[in-house]
């Protein structure tokens, strides 16, 4: 019954993604791109609870849709693009080009994810409810919080410089005055 | 999980989020206007029921009468998701409120970051109505909340990284079950409960951090293109913000539903006293929403800035590295 | 190998604390004196690179550091060393540039020690996570130094051009690392080498494996402008200020190479050691890139008016002729790829130098405006001339040698492959003579114009005038006395192929 149910939420979620991800590309109103890129994150939040891991399914929405695109939206509400400065970017050839590519990468991903005999495996094995996954969830925010201060604390303190790298830089390119 | 199991979860969410949040609401809204009348020695509304009591459903009724104005310049899709937008995180952060003892509608382990994170997903809700009105006024409130909210939600967010550190747990019913156990964390954590209280009335856009909807500036800021229905929405919202942002106060940092010097009795009596105990305690920190409100004047927008970026930020930081500093003395 | 062993990682932790002091100065003095700045970032950087250069002469094999996620062998320490020189040269050549602009003097410095910083962990790199974290705080300060001029179109457009482009290919690596750790479930590189890789080609898994490396290619083809992600680097070239080019065509690329040469080494090495089929298909694609990379760079090099873009498109030709060394997979191949680095070093950035000392006077960079360079200014013609001929790889010069390693090492492989790489190569070379002796034609054939901008360049600053000394020597130096770094190569060569 679980299993059932998970596989049928594990679609619902997949179509979720995909579709968003798929109107957020094409919108041409930006609030709208923002607004269905954070419907995909939402779904991506779900897939992550149906495998268990709550700490990453929340930790998806607080940081890409709760502030990272509301960040997103500030921008566009401030430069505020009218219709006609949207229209000067078309470039029939250029989407053709783009989707062309797209579709040759998600040929190359199914091939590959086929030849690794990925599909051969059962969903319910693989993705959902699979044994022991609860009980590992229960300390699952440890279970990240331990190899991420210990094992992996340079990849960390590196991150530290870089977001210090990266402030330094905004404030240097979006500051009119530096005094 | 039985069938009956989810009837029974159903009834609880129908009961939470469909009649006792909307009640609480209602009944502050009456409340807000009853102090405030005290507060500068008016009456307030008192003619409608026992002391006024049935104000707020002569107020639904007339929200609902009223004529659902949809201005011709707006973005309509945009304009008519917001409202629920910013009502239905409201109600989904409740979900994880231990509300009484061995009792929440959600048991995750990872409560407070639900928490946030669902209280992020908020701010759409004011920004995009703010744009979608496609008013100066709207907009400049919309762009207001956005930054106002993200900016405090880092406060907020670090100023409950000690209540983590000492407790050990992100489950907010064990926060409190660690509580009853050691006292109530705001006797250990004190300058961090100030900081969140600051930062959550920052993040329910309540006065003296109500800048998005600055009366004096910016006429009502986001909602001022709605009418009826929709603007009870937003107005609902806000106020449930105000309870979760109470209840989580007092699940946080005041024991939740423990009481102090008496021992709850097994059994449903313990639940419904325990209930009571956290209704109380929530129902505290309401009346001080409206007390602050009534007396405090707002800040001004830069100060609000300077305020989150430059003060509160930085002391949350340094709380947390005290904190940690001191469980890991105490740990040895 | 389990070990903390912080100590290891010293020269990282000096630019770390210099940076920090660096930026605890620039927020408490006053705009017009950020001298203090700029010396806790020289100091820095002088200490760093000489603390690696003791830990070379200390060194004892591999060591590592926590926990086996930081790794020190003579290839790191090399790449440090050059890192180190390239940060010192080019803060030399922003001191000289910073003077000709108003705002943000020690922003850019801290920018500056950030990369270098990011550069340093590069070269210690023993994991994907670290790897991609070290790469985009490389990455994230060259896209801030790109738009530096904020009131500068171009500058804006050059770093406009270069985040979007390097997102993409961040999203590339990213996806390629994680097809990796799907298919071999570590991120450490010496796994990737050691968990039987090689059998994993033929099976299942392998498919996975193929996919995640051939995308972590593609990510880091994009860091070094090899052929078909080169398309950002005429403009940035242009766009940025021109030590953030010299940086940019050095630093950046180098550190591009150190961490490809890391994952081919770790990904495709086993392969190559078992003597799998799929071995001689990577090295043909890698051949493939290789060619058409020299070909794009070279040719294109070719209708160039403007200095920095004619540096730009011969800086993706340069990419092509290291990727040769890559597609020889052997210790000879990568000997040359390090000497060659060597090499490169000392003459473009030499190039630079006078490239930022010219636009001083003439505001422009045009080809046509270093007319009667030899002239009026006839040191300064030398170096540049030195270095345009050592980029062209005429004989005695550092740029020759390092050429000629990699031909031979290519056509010691033997295949017809390896040969027609040759071929094309030599093509490449003989077109890249055309273009750059146009340039050195124009500094001693042609009078400067009446009127010109052209004038003998005065007050060349202290540090500038070591810098083109040190460049001009080590352009004739590394064409004459090619044992000492040969040997040096040829350790750290032998270290990489180690593991």
């Amino acid at each position: 019954m679980e299993k059932q149910v998970s596989t049928v939420f594990f679609w619902i979620f997949a179509a979720l993604i995909a579709g968003s991800g798929l109107i957020a590309i094409t919108r041409r109103n930006a609030v709208a791109t923002a607004m269905w890129a954070s419907l995909c994150f939402v779904g991506i939040a779900g897939e992550f609870i149906l495998m268990h891991a709550y700490f990453l399914a929340v930790v998806e929405v607080l940081v890409y849709a709760g502030a990272i695109m509301v960040l997103f939206l500030f921008v566009i509400m401030l430069i505020n693009l009218r219709e006609e400065d949207l229209k000067a970017t078309e470039g029939a050839q250029l989407h053709i080009a783009g989707a062309l590519f797209s579709l040759g990468f998600l040929g190359a991903l199914v091939w590959t994810v086929r030849r690794a005999g990925l599909f051969d495996i059962p969903l319910n094995a693989k993705y959902v409810g699979a044994e022991g996954t609860a009980a590992a969830a229960a300390g699952e925010t440890a279970q990240l919080a331990v190899p991420l201060f210990s094992d992996y604390v340079l990849p960390f303190e590196i991150v530290s410089f870089l977001l210090l790298s990266a402030i330094v830089g905004s404030v240097l390119i979006t500051k009119r005055r530096l005094s | 999980m039985l069938f009956v199991d989810i009837l029974w979860k159903l009834l609880e969410i129908v009961l939470v989020a469909a009649v006792a949040l909307p009640t609480t609401a209602a009944l502050l809204v009456w409340a807000e206007r009853r102090v405030s009348a005290f507060m500068q020695d008016r009456l307030g509304p008192n003619r409608v029921g026992p002391a006024g009591l049935l104000q707020p459903i002569a107020d639904l009724l007339k929200f609902i009468f009223k004529e659902d104005v949809v201005p011709g310049h707006v973005n309509k899709a945009i304009y008519i998701l917001a409202p629920a937008l910013s009502l239905v995180p409201a109600l989904l952060a409740f979900a994880v409120v231990p509300y009484a003892r061995d009792m929440a509608i959600l048991d995750v382990n990872v409560g407070i970051l639900y928490v946030f994170s669902v209280s992020s997903i908020a701010v759409y809700g004011i920004t995009l109505g703010g744009w979608a009105s496609n008013s100066k006024y709207s907009l400049l409130g919309g762009v207001r909340a956005s930054a106002q909210m993200i900016s405090y939600e880092l406060a907020l967010g670090l100023s409950v990284v000690p209540v983590l550190l000492v407790t050990g747990e992100t489950h907010l019913g064990r926060i409190v079950e660690w509580q009853a156990a050691n006292g109530w964390l705001v006797l250990y954590l004190f300058p961090a409960w100030i900081i969140f209280l600051v930062s959550s009335y920052a993040e329910t856009n309540r006065l003296p951090f109500d800048c998005p909807e600055a009366e004096t500036e910016l006429v009502a800021g986001y909602h001022t293109e709605y009418s009826s229905m929709k603007f009870a929405l937003f107005f609902l919202a806000e106020y449930i913000h105000m309870i979760t942002a109470s209840a989580l106060t007092v699940t946080l940092f005041f024991g939740g539903w423990h009481v102090p010097f008496f021992t709850l009795p097994e059994g449903g009596w313990g639940t419904t006293l325990s209930c009571l105990a956290f209704c109380a305690k929530t129902g505290f920190f309401l009346f001080l929403f409206i007390w602050v409100r009534w007396t405090l004047p707002r800040f001004r927008y830069d100060q609000l800035m300077n305020l989150g970026w430059k003060i509160l930020l930085p002391a949350s930081l340094g709380i947390i590295m005290l904190t940690a500093g001191g469980v890991a003395l105490l740990a040895d | 190998m389990n070990e903390w062993n912080i100590g290891l990682a010293m020269p990282e932790w000096i630019l770390a604390i210099s940076a920090l002091v660096a930026l605890f100065l620039d927020a408490r003095t006053p705009y017009h004196r950020k001298e203090g700045v700029g010396n806790a970032v020289w100091i820095g950087v002088i200490v760093a690179t000489l603390w690696s250069i003791m830990q070379g002469f200390g060194l004892d094999g591999k060591e590592y550091a926590f926990r086996g996620r930081y790794g020190l062998d003579a290839f790191s320490v090399l790449f440090k060393v050059i890192f180190g020189i390239t940060a010192m040269f080019v803060m030399a050549m922003s001191d000289t540039w910073l003077k000709r602009v108003d705002r943000g003097h020690g922003e850019f410095r801290l920018l500056t020690i950030f990369a270098t910083m990011g550069m340093f962990f590069v070269a210690s790199v023993e994991d994907f996570a670290t790897l991609f974290v070290a790469l985009e705080l490389i990455t994230v300060s060259f896209y801030c130094l790109t738009a530096f001029k904020r009131n500068d179109v171009r500058s804006i457009e050059a770093g406009i051009k270069y985040i979007v482009l390097g997102a993409l290919a961040s999203a590339f690596l990213l996806l390629g690392i994680a097809f990796i750790y799907g298919a071999t479930g570590s991120l450490l590189l010496r796994d990737l080498a050691s968990s039987g890789a090689a059998d994993q080609i033929g099976h299942a898994g392998g498919a996975l494996l193929q996919f995640g490396v051939l995308l972590t290619l593609v990510g880091l083809g994009f860091k070094i402008a090899a052929v078909p992600f080169q398309v950002w680097t005429p403009d940035v070239y242009e766009g940025a200020a021109s030590p953030v080019t010299a940086f940019l065509s050095m630093g950046s690329k180098a550190a591009g190479f150190v961490l490809l040469l890391k994952v081919v080494r770790a990904c495709l090495g086993p392969m190559a050691d078992s003597g799998l089929a799929a071995a001689s298909s990577w090295g043909a694609l890698i051949a493939l890139l290789a060619g058409l990379t020299i070909l794009y760079g070279n040719l294109g090099a070719m209708w160039q008016g403007n200095l920095k873009r004619l540096l730009g498109y011969s800086s993706i030709g340069h990419a092509g002729y290291l990727l040769m060394g890559v597609m020889a997979f052997n210790h000879a191949g990568f000997t040359a790829i390090l000497y060659y680095l060597m090499a490169y070093l000392f003459t473009v950035l030499g190039v630079f130098a006078v490239v930022v000392l010219v636009n001083g006077l003439t505001k422009s960079h045009r080809v046509d405006d270093y007319a009667g360079l030899g002239r009026t200014n006839p040191f300064l013609a030398l170096v540049l001339t030195c270095g345009l001929l050592s980029l062209a790889g005429v004989p005695p010069l550092a740029g020759f040698f390092g050429k000629f390693l990699i031909f031979r090492a290519v056509i010691a492989k033997g295949t017809v492959v390896a040969y027609s790489l040759a071929a094309v190569g030599s093509l490449g070379v003989v077109v890249s003579m055309y273009y750059y002796l146009c340039v050195v034609k124009r500094i001693y054939m042609h009078e400067a114009p009446e009127n010109g901008p052209m004038k003998t360049i005065s007050g060349i600053s202290r540090p500038m005038m070591a810098v083109l000394w040190i460049c001009l020597i080590g352009i004739f130096v590394l064409g004459f006395f090619v044992q000492p770094f040969m040997s040096l190569a040829e350790q750290a060569a032998s270290a990489l192929l180690a593991g």
